[in-house]
């Protein structure tokens, strides 16, 4: 195998017992960019040289640092400090931060070489960006983590950092078939990443193997815990209602042949029922979203409107129109949910829904609904997904678990256990791109 | 709840933006007025007990 498809953590021990140095790795991973980014266009910015600088300057003494010589994508929306940050606006074309966000911080004092610069939609809403998906270039690879989802998947690096306000990790993650983790929010600090909504922007990253997940979360948070899957049959509470309502078919086929695989393997999978306060998330979450959006940007935008994307100048202007008695309206519903949610959650290892309503949609206009994804951003309930096979069109379907606040760990050791029973190979099969 | 009512609130926000930044901006942004007034009037309706508070930043960063 090439260095470029290792996994993160096959990558990392490589490194730590001298097998490969980081210079290979970057030099292989540059490669891989070279090769497939004229086709997918995962990247606003890489400086090669510098990147290729950081990895002869990575010494592998250190032994501690959990990302010692790994490179990592970083959406647009991370400061970076002296590297371009455009949050994918013609606004801020030219801005260079000069401080790094606490997540990219946190990565370089684990030993990490910035890779370079993820595509985001613009300011992480929906107006979209030149990439394509790397199972079929003709499909959105979904967003607005778009370049981390397509880069991740195609092997251009073994993880990269995304952020979600709607369904922005786990949907592009889906679609692009990897594994993607939302973790509840506030775990990880969002100080230095362009806000889009303050009570809703949660940091999140993909990776290619839910072990890597394990490996990047203790990364973040500087946790030691060694890796190991559930080793008992989960107990699974099964969502069907709001999600088999929204679901496209082939989906929601996708989905019950997972929990009869899943329940064939000896997981308990329980029928659940959605709360009757869930029926309120999507107005909830668009009155929030909306209001917020639009408070972040009112001052650029009121300066700067026609330099914003169409569907964002018409969100912001909208969401200027909501009434505050209305938001906060929206925030007391939402600790309703929230804690109905959580009474749900509570019986369960975890609970699974669809990640995606769909399959990565036809054509780069649209990124994808977030219907399926925006409730766990209005909970702040951790979320990951994994990759439950392909659908007729040969592109992936993702399967969503959903922990209790604060339960990253077991959620990731359970969706271990599936990914292990499902079995599915992540690397993309598109006859136009070249493999080992 | 009723179909009349949700309509006339979608006019009355489509009013207030064609007050705000005229009538040819209002009408680009017609789809999004209709989207946002409609999960505005939804949430107007919403029955809420007086002991429900909303969420704050606070209150996520109060969990263990």
């Amino acid at each position: 195998m090439k260095p470029y498809m290792m996994s993160l953590t096959e990558a990392s021990n490589k490194i730590k017992s001298g097998e490969i140095s980081p210079i290979e790795l970057t030099e292989s991973l540059l490669d891989r960019i070279n090769e497939t980014e004229p086709l997918i266009h995962a990247w606003v910015t890489i400086d090669q040289e510098k990147v290729r600088q950081d990895a002869i300057n990575t010494t592998t003494a250190d032994t501690k640092n959990k990302l010692q010589g790994i490179p990592i994508g970083v959406k647009d929306i991370y400061y970076t400090a002296g590297m371009r940050t455009t949050m994918g606006s013609p606004i801020y074309h030219d801005f260079t931060p000069d401080y790094d966000a606490d997540m990219v911080k946190q990565i370089k004092a684990q030993g990490a070489i910035i890779l370079g610069k993820t595509e985001t939609t613009e300011f992480a809403l929906h107006d979209p960006t030149p990439t394509r998906n790397p199972w079929n270039t003709n499909h959105t690879p979904g967003g607005s983590s778009s370049g981390s989802a397509a880069a991740v998947a195609i092997g251009m690096c073994p993880v990269a950092f995304g952020s979600q306000t709607g369904g922005s990790v786990i949907r592009p993650a889906s679609y692009c078939g990897v594994v993607g983790v939302k973790p509840t929010y506030d775990l990880l600090s969002r100080a230095g990443v362009f806000p889009l909504s303050w009570s809703l922007d949660h940091i999140g990253y993909m990776t290619r193997t839910v072990e890597d997940a394990h490996h990047m979360l203790c990364a973040l948070t500087d946790t030691e815990k060694e890796w190991k899957k559930q080793e008992t049959p989960p107990k699974i509470g099964v969502l069907r209602g709001y999600f088999k309502e929204n679901a496209e078919p082939e989906v929601w086929e996708g989905y019950e042949n997972t929990i009869t695989r899943l329940w064939g393997e000896g997981a308990e999978m329980i029928d659940t029922t959605l709360p009757p306060s869930f029926k309120h998330v999507p107005d909830v979450h668009r009155v929030i979203m909306a209001a917020e959006t639009a408070a972040a940007h009112e001052e650029v935008f009121r300066k700067k409107k026609p330099e914003y994307g169409e569907y964002i100048q018409g969100y912001i202007s909208s969401g200027l129109l909501i009434p505050a008695t209305i938001y906060l309206r929206a925030q007391r519903q939402r600790a309703k949910i929230i804690e109905d949610m959580i009474n749900l959650i509570n019986e369960y290892d975890c609970v699974v829904c669809p990640s995606s309503v769909d399959t990565a949609p036809e054509g780069l206009e649209w990124t994808g609904s977030p219907a399926f994804n925006a409730p766990w951003s209005l909970t702040g309930l951790p979320s990951v997904t994994v990759p439950m096979g392909l659908a007729s069109n040969k592109l992936p379907l993702g399967l969503q678990l959903v922990g209790a606040p604060y339960n990253e760990w077991s959620l990731l050791m359970v969706a271990g256990w599936c990914e292990e029973k499902i079995g599915f190979d992540t690397r993309p099969r598109n006859p136009y791109i070249p493999t080992d | 709840m009723t179909m009349t009512e949700l309509k006339e609130y979608i006019e009355e926000m489509y009013r207030t933006a064609e007050s705000l930044w005229g009538q040819e901006e209002a009408e680009k942004i017609r789809q999004h007025i209709e989207s946002t007034a409609s999960a505005v009037y939804r949430v107007g309706k919403i029955e809420l007990s007086t002991e429900t508070e909303p969420v704050t930043k606070l209150r996520h960063r109060e969990k263990p």
